[in-house]
């Protein structure tokens, strides 16, 4: 299995508080891999940090491999030169995320001028094949125009143009679709799909929304707390369900696709411990059904299930790994 | 766009016959003989006969509709003291405003924008910027005028303390009224600047790939420099309408002098005359930054009124 994007150990921290501990993905070519947690959960930091994006506040710690390419250790001209190049990066608000003043096909083609060392005209033709991959139609009338003036789905699409130029072995996208409406919203995933498959670019899709997961991952990683708790493929993470936070994270999508009107949905209890919490063993202890004294002592280590490569396996990070079938249902 | 030029110089000319009824009432209000001031050692018989010319003693919105006439034959009336046209001494004086008013803008534009520039983009230079804004906004114009031309026309002798329309001339008055407003533009652009660099399209850019210089040039500061050419466009209008100060105290021949002058020997039209330039100065100002500003941000021509 070659990996487009492997991030290994990797810490953010915002002054004292730390986002991020020692998070470990890994993202085959061509695959997507759907990075889901609550708000504040550090998806985003994990997101920014594999994409050298983080604010200048942030420090990072550990390794981020793009197409065994190490990102971590770059700065300066050297990372600029990866950039765009291996790895591409669509925000979650595109109208915020592109230029307001600049035509989109110009928002295109710089990446050209600078990477391929093309003449404007010659780099605003490339922007227009880029456009025109993203399945928009008349591309070269909608280069001439400005974010304001596409609909939230297109500038969508704009992005993950400019994304995808280069075609780079990993795109990292922080919510992309949480900004538009679900039918615009199928349309995306299904493009991400077509195009991940199409040029063999690894996805690493920030999201909060389980429906988009079901939609658009081969596999899945469940954050909390800053932690990756579950990651395995999308099927065995749905199926099997083994922490039970993520258990809980998909009765919530159950309920809402199919509890009637009136229904109270179900919640999970409590809150998801702020940046500055000191945490002592499991970090969903306080909130889980299943907590012993020893979840409130000892943090678990991820533990393997299901065999080591076929679609069954996983690693999950629960002192209670195999006792709890059945538990929650 | 046609439409809304349409519009706004139909609300241009709103506000102009407005500064006009109250410039006009307002001379009214002033205490003083109007006939007087014209002559102050006439007989009486010259008086009434001075009264009797002019109409002075006709109903207010007589004089008004009087003199609104003439101005929609483009008559702004002759001065009661000078004997002319006041289209001619506005006329004599509007050139040097003119140039002390873009002078003036310059000044403010290229070191406001600078020190704004400078701080939004380097955090530490953030607190020397605030205090040099905070020197200029706590200085008036006319000390700083005065310390200006002590320092670089009466110790140093490198500019000309005289007075009068010249190059040389020019650079005192113009700093003095460019300075006075640099804290302005240096705040707004810094904040703009500083906004547009936290911003996701400027990560955006990063994560093209794209060198600091450029990301700076093509996407940072066309996007901060368009709330500034809105106060371009005002002061420009503004000063215009005449810098009574700056000019009184370089003895800079423009608008602001004759407004005063006039205003002392309550010589009406003059007066009318100076603040209906005024009005059109900041009304045709504003329209063409407005227009402007859909060249370097397309998105304000959604706003259409």
């Amino acid at each position: 299995m070659t990996l487009a994007l492997s991030v290994d150990g990797l810490s953010v921290w915002y002054g004292e508080e730390r986002a991020v501990h020692s998070v470990a993905l890994e993202v085959p070519v061509g695959k997507v891999l759907a990075l889901i947690g609550e708000t504040g959960s550090g998806k985003s930091s994990v997101a920014l940090a594999a994409a050298r994006l983080l604010p200048p506040r942030a420090r990072m710690e550990g390794r981020v491999l793009v197409a065994g390419e190490e990102m971590s250790a770059l700065s300066g001209a050297q990372l600029r030169r990866l950039r765009g190049e291996k790895v591409g990066f669509v925000t979650q608000d595109a109208l915020a995320g592109l230029n307001p003043v600049m035509r989109v096909g110009r928002q295109i083609a710089e990446v050209f001028q600078f990477h391929r060392n093309l003449n404007r005209r010659e780099s605003a033709a490339r922007a227009v094949e880029s456009i025109e991959q993203v399945r928009i139609p008349e591309p070269a009338a909608v280069a001439r125009l400005y974010p304001h003036q596409l609909s939230g789905g297109m500038r969508q699409r704009i992005m993950i143009a400019i994304a995808l130029a280069l075609r780079p072995p990993v795109v990292i996208a922080d919510e992309p679709t949480t900004a538009l409406d679900v039918s615009t919203q199928a349309d995306i995933l299904r493009l991400v799909r077509e195009l991940c498959a199409e040029l063999g670019t690894g996805i690493l899709w920030i999201t909060h929304d389980m429906g988009v997961v079901a939609e658009v991952a081969d596999l899945v990683a469940v954050m909390y707390a800053g932690r990756i708790v579950e990651h395995g493929h999308a099927a065995s993470v749905f199926d099997r369900q083994q922490h039970p936070y993520t258990r809980a994270l998909l009765r919530t999508l159950h309920d809402m696709r199919a509890g009637q009107p009136g229904d109270p949905l179900f919640q999970i209890e409590g809150q998801p411990p702020s940046l500055n919490t000191v945490i002592t063993g499991c970090p969903f202890h306080p909130r889980c059904p299943m907590a012993t004294s020893l979840c409130a002592t000892e943090e678990p280590v991820s533990q393997r299930f299901g065999g080591l490569e076929g679609t069954e396996s996983g690693l999950v990070a629960c002192h209670h790994l195999g006792d709890q079938a059945g538990a929650m249902t | 766009m046609a439409r809304r030029l349409i519009v706004r110089l139909f609300q241009g000319a709103l506000t102009i016959f407005g500064v006009a009824v109250l410039t006009f009432l307002l001379e009214f209000i002033i205490p003083g003989n109007t006939a007087h001031a014209i002559a102050p050692r006439a007989t009486a018989a010259t008086l009434r006969e001075i009264t009797k010319t002019l109409h002075l003693n006709a109903p207010l919105w007589v004089q008004f509709g009087d003199y609104m006439k003439g101005l929609l034959h483009g008559n702004l009336g002759e001065s009661y003291v000078q004997r002319e046209p006041v289209s001619t001494l506005i006329g004599q004086r509007l050139p040097a405003t003119a140039l002390l008013a873009g002078a003036g803008v310059l000044v403010e534009v290229v070191v406001g924008g600078t020190l704004g520039i400078a701080a939004g983009l380097k955090r530490w230079m953030s607190r020397g910027v605030n205090a040099i804004s905070l020197t200029f906004l706590s200085i008036p114009t006319f000390v700083l005028g005065l310390f200006l031309l002590l320092i670089f026309g009466f110790d140093l002798n490198i500019a000309p303390v005289t007075g009068g329309m010249s190059f040389g001339a020019l650079i005192l008055p113009a700093l003095t009224l460019g300075l006075g407003g640099v804290p302005w533009y240096a705040q707004l652009v810094r904040d703009q600047v500083a906004e547009s660099l936290s911003s996701s399209y400027v990560r955006t850019a990063i994560a093209k790939g794209l060198p600091d210089r450029w990301i700076i040039v093509r996407h940072v500061l066309r996007n901060a420099f368009s709330p500034a050419l809105t106060m371009v466009g005002m002061d420009l209008g503004i000063f215009i309408s005449g810098v009574v100060v700056v000019e009184t105290v370089f003895g800079w021949p423009g608008l602001g002098q004759l407004a005063v002058q006039s205003l002392d020997s309550l010589d009406r039209p003059v007066v009318m005359g100076v603040a209906l330039v005024g009005a059109t100065g900041v009304v045709v100002m504003n329209i063409v930054v407005d227009f402007l500003r859909m060249y370097v941000d397309p998105r304000t021509k959604l706003a259409t009124a």
